[in-house]
């Protein structure tokens, strides 16, 4: 279900940095790693917003673990081969329309 | 340090049930941390950006999301409302006809009454286009109503409306007349009769026409030209811009070159084919034509000033002329928008029109309500299978709004295509008097209006009916109707009854007022009458001798033919006033009366009856001694005694003697007062145009006339003969209209309460099929049963009959405002329409009643 759409820009942030966050992933440090990544300072409400909007989808799936001690509980999210998969059509379309498209990136020289 | 409450309890919401904690927390640990970079202010700024754009994230749809829901959730939800109505299909059929029948008759309202009242005229500012009447002196025939003074009001005389137009007005920007006429159009030796509206070149200004080719009439009045309309054009000479400028028009035997065409506007004035210059003659502008009050006068009011300030500006200028003409002495003037005044007559009808239409949707809708509640027991059946199965509430309660979608949808189509059919009849029924009736159809934006209101009252029906069948999900088979929502839609139907016993009961008491005034002695017979205008050209017959020659050559004609016909210049119901001054021997002051100029025949052949004295013979000519015959009216007025006989009379400067009495005449119609009449001899007074009046089965009438026209100038024509009753007929369109208009709505009304009624006895017998079922296996006679159910109609529909009758007498005083005529001392027609209307919605009772009795105790025991 939904496997015929494309991502938003967000929802590829949030997908990637899921991805490279090692260790639980959840909403604080997917947030921190956009931070340390991009430098965006995302808003961590949105994140969870769209994690949960991801979840339905089934391109994630997430569970809350006991909380450590001294800590809290968190929702740990895991990407699901679906998730990969929508990742990669997103970034295909991507190269495929920057192929050609005669724009060169920042930093770029010609 | 804390963050900012509100910003904390805004980002609990939007992290929801399910993260609502790891949000917060995560949002916590973020603050502490800024406010260790960044301080307090810092701090704060930064959790409320956060929370802020968290917001903005979560109310920003999904649209994948969406689509995917809308869609394929949708496509079930009404393919599961296509097979509920299929399999329920009296119900459909019940739910969509009611919804179609409020739909279809408030739509149909709506166009009329946009059409015919509402839509503004189409000129530009139609605000300012008003009609001008001269208005009669207060002490002659108006009546003082509410206060105020009403004056009787006039058309205006051809000297007036050229005094009219050389004035230098503070208020008009312009004034013009319109006169509509139908003259020979010689082509080829061969004449066509065209209409042709003659008018003062301002007319154009004043109602915005400008030229689609060519250009429109000048202003120099010695100069001939014509103007086509567009229709003509296209008709006479296939568009061919080549016939502007060059070419000539043979009107009535003069010349007229072909100038430009136009577009008239819809409704004001009447359609024609061409448009000439309104321009008279020396004769027509005498002192004595100050009282041919016929023209059909219009002026535009400069932005500047309203139409009050312009109406007294009007009226001292028409006073100021009495000091010099006895003819418009005590005379007034007053200026009445066009718009208001054509639409006048039909207003009182039309807003009770729409407020049965707003009235009918709301009934068709709470019907509809009804008839969905009625499915209530079988809804919550289906509704805890459904819930068993899994699905959510909300999506029960999507189910329920497409179906509702669906049902609108086919309704609003439904309602359409009656409307559209019913449109037809409709305007076939009403004369073409009423305005711009012809114009009223099914325009796209009305049919996507009705359709939006389908569509939505669909919707809220259909949730109405989910939030009525909600109530848990545990199935109970007893699953009875709460006393106060039953009583609720019993008294929903009574008042449906009363309503419609109310509309039939105006709709029976307008068809008696048309059939009393049908039978109101006119003073004349109508029947087997018929009449032609004839015209005499000023060129041909410049003067007195060679009119009356072309009318007694007519009549002789016709006699030889084997027709006796009569001349008259102003008979009665034709829409023709004559007005003119008088003064009788001994009375000091001028009076008004209704001016005949006839043939001998006339009295005999439009059958007005000689009371005393004698009417006119051969004899009286112009050199024989002036004569006058006065109607009874007159007579009983001004010559109380029962002398009038060989008294003297000054009508228009010549002394008459009066010779004979006759039967008065219902000049303006049946509801008008009488007015004063006075007859002078064609002989001795003729005028150069007329009707031709004979009283003629034969088929070949119009040839006999035509033949006989020919015969004595081959350029004559007369119009072709239309029968008298034509006059009366277009005299009671209004009341045709409310005819039409109440009875239909009466009809839709009665149906309506019938399908509420049905809906309601349906529902009830639905509900009592166990108890039944078990009394009929016990052996209840089956009459027993059938009572019970009728009864409950019976009663009902008899306590609606009678709310209905309080009403209509509650609401007389208003009624009798807004439907002419209507008899309140009349007290067999609401009865006996109570009865109808009882009996009608006691017939929507049987079905149910025979359903009832049919049950099988069996299968019903079984199903529970």
């Amino acid at each position: 279900m939904g496997s015929r759409e494309y991502l938003g820009e967000f929802e590829q942030v949030v997908l990637l940095a899921l991805a490279r966050t090692k260790g639980p992933a959840y909403g604080a440090s997917i947030h921190q790693e956009i931070l340390d990544a991009a430098g965006r300072d995302v808003s961590i409400p949105a994140v969870y917003v769209t994690l949960k909007r991801m979840e339905k989808k089934g391109l994630v799936s997430s569970e809350v673990t006991e909380p450590s001690s001294g800590g809290r509980a968190t929702r740990n999210y895991r990407l699901l081969p679906a998730g990969e998969r929508a990742l990669a059509r997103s970034r295909e379309l991507l190269e495929r329309l920057w192929d050609g498209a005669g724009v060169h990136a920042a930093g770029e020289t010609a | 340090m804390k963050p900012p409450a509100l910003a904390r309890f805004l980002a609990a919401v939007v992290g929801g049930r399910d993260d609502r904690d790891f949000v917060l927390g995560d949002l916590d640990d973020g603050f502490q941390r800024v406010l260790a970079e960044r301080g307090v202010r810092g701090a704060r700024r930064w959790y409320w950006s956060q929370v802020l754009r968290g917001i903005g994230w979560a109310v920003r749809p999904d649209a994948e999301v969406i689509r995917r829901r809308s869609w394929e959730g949708t496509a079930g939800d009404l393919r599961m409302g296509v097979r509920t109505l299929r399999k329920r299909p009296i119900y459909a059929v019940g739910v969509i006809g009611t919804l179609a029948l409020g739909l279809g008759s408030a739509a149909l309202v709506f166009t009329v009454t946009w059409r015919v009242w509402l839509a503004p005229m189409p000129f530009p500012d139609p605000d300012r286009v008003v009609r001008v009447f001269e208005t009669e002196p207060v002490d002659m025939t108006s009546a003082v109503e509410g206060g105020a003074e009403q004056r009787t009001r006039w058309r205006i005389s051809p000297p007036l409306l050229e005094d009219m137009r050389a004035n230098d007005w503070t208020t008009l920007e312009a004034v013009a007349g319109v006169s509509d006429h139908i003259v020979d159009w010689e082509q080829d030796d061969e004449a066509r009769r065209v209409t042709t509206l003659a008018v003062s070149p301002e007319l154009f200004a004043i109602l915005g026409i400008v030229p689609e080719a060519g250009r429109l009439l000048s202003s120099d009045p010695e100069v001939p030209e014509v103007v086509l309309t567009t229709d003509f054009w296209a008709r006479a000479f296939g568009r061919d811009p080549g016939v502007l400028g060059s070419t000539t028009m043979e009107l009535d035997g003069a010349p007229h070159t072909v100038v430009g065409v136009v577009r008239l506007p819809s409704g004001y004035p009447s359609d024609a084919d061409l448009v000439t210059r309104l321009s008279f003659v020396e004769e027509q502008l005498g002192e004595g034509m100050r009282g041919a009050r016929y023209l059909d006068v219009v002026a535009r009011v400069r932005p500047e000033h309203s139409v009050a300030e312009a109406s007294s500006e009007a009226a001292s200028f028409v006073r100021a002329l009495g000091e010099s003409y006895g003819n418009h002495a005590g005379w007034g003037a007053e200026l009445v928008v066009l718009g208001d005044d054509l639409t006048e007559p039909f207003r009182g009808v039309l807003s009770l029109l729409l407020a049965a239409g707003v009235t009918f949707l709301l009934l068709a809708v709470i019907n509809v309500g009804g008839l969905v509640a009625a499915r209530r027991a079988e809804a919550r059946h289906d509704r805890a299978v459904r819930l068993a199965l899994g699905a959510s509430r909300g999506r029960l309660l999507r189910t329920s709004a497409v179906e509702g979608l669906l049902v609108g949808g086919l309704a609003a189509a439904a309602g359409l295509v009656g409307a559209y059919w019913l449109l037809g009849p409709i305007r076939a029924l009403v004369p073409p008097d009423v305005p711009r009736l012809s114009e009223v159809g099914l325009t796209p934006p009305l049919m996507a209006l009705v359709l939006g209101i389908g569509l939505g009252l669909g919707v809220g029906v259909g949730v109405v009916g989910h939030w009525l069948s909600r109530g848990g999900a545990a199935f109970r088979p007893d699953d009875r109707e709460p006393v106060s929502a039953l009583g609720g839609r019993r008294a929903l139907v009574v008042g449906q009854v009363a309503l419609t016993t109310l509309l039939t009961t105006g709709g029976i008491a307008v068809l008696r007022y048309a059939s009393e005034l049908r039978s109101i002695d006119v003073g004349f017979e109508a029947e087997g009458l018929r009449s032609s205008w004839m015209t005499l050209s000023q060129q041909r017959f410049p003067g007195e001798e060679e009119w009356l020659g072309v009318w007694q050559g007519m009549l002789d004609g016709m006699q030889a033919r084997g027709i006796d016909a009569a001349v008259a210049t102003n008979p009665p119901m034709s829409g023709s006033n004559w007005l003119f001054g008088f003064q009788a021997d001994d009375a000091p002051d001028q009076g008004f009366a209704q001016h005949h100029s006839v043939s001998e025949g006339y009295f005999d052949a439009m059958g007005i009856d000689v009371l005393e004295g004698r009417v006119f013979d051969p004899d009286d000519r112009a050199s024989s001694a002036p004569v006058v015959v006065v109607n009874e009216a007159f007579a009983e007025e001004y010559f109380p005694r029962g002398d009038a006989i060989g008294r003297e009379v000054r009508v228009v400067g010549d002394l008459r003697t009066v010779v004979g009495i006759v039967g008065s005449t219902r000049h303006y119609g049946p509801s008008a007062e009488v007015q004063l009449e006075m007859y002078v001899p064609l002989g001795q007074n003729p005028w150069p145009n007329g009707a031709i009046l004979m009283r003629t089965e034969r088929s070949d009438a119009d040839a006999v006339l035509t033949d006989v026209a020919r015969a004595i100038d081959p350029s004559l024509e007369a119009t072709s003969t239309i029968p008298y009753t034509a006059y009366l007929d277009e005299w009671f369109a209004p009341l045709r209209l409310q005819l039409v208009l109440v009875g239909t709505l009466a009809f839709l009304g009665l149906t309506l309460a019938s399908l509420g009624l049905y809906a309601l006895v349906a529902y009830h017998v639905s509900t009592r099929r166990r108890e039944i079922g078990i009394r009929m296996a016990l052996g209840a006679p089956v009459d027993r049963v059938l009572r019970g159910v009728v009864g409950q109609g019976l009663l009902l529909a008899g306590m609606g009959g009678l709310g209905g009758l309080i009403a209509w007498y509650a609401l007389l005083p208003t009624t009798r405002d807004l439907v002419e005529g209507v008899n309140p001392t009349d007290p067999l027609v609401p009865v006996l329409v109570a009865m109808v209307v009882g009996v009608a919605c006691l017939l929507a009772t049987v079905v149910p009643a025979w359903r009832a009795t049919s049950v099988d105790p069996v299968v019903t025991l079984k199903a529970e």
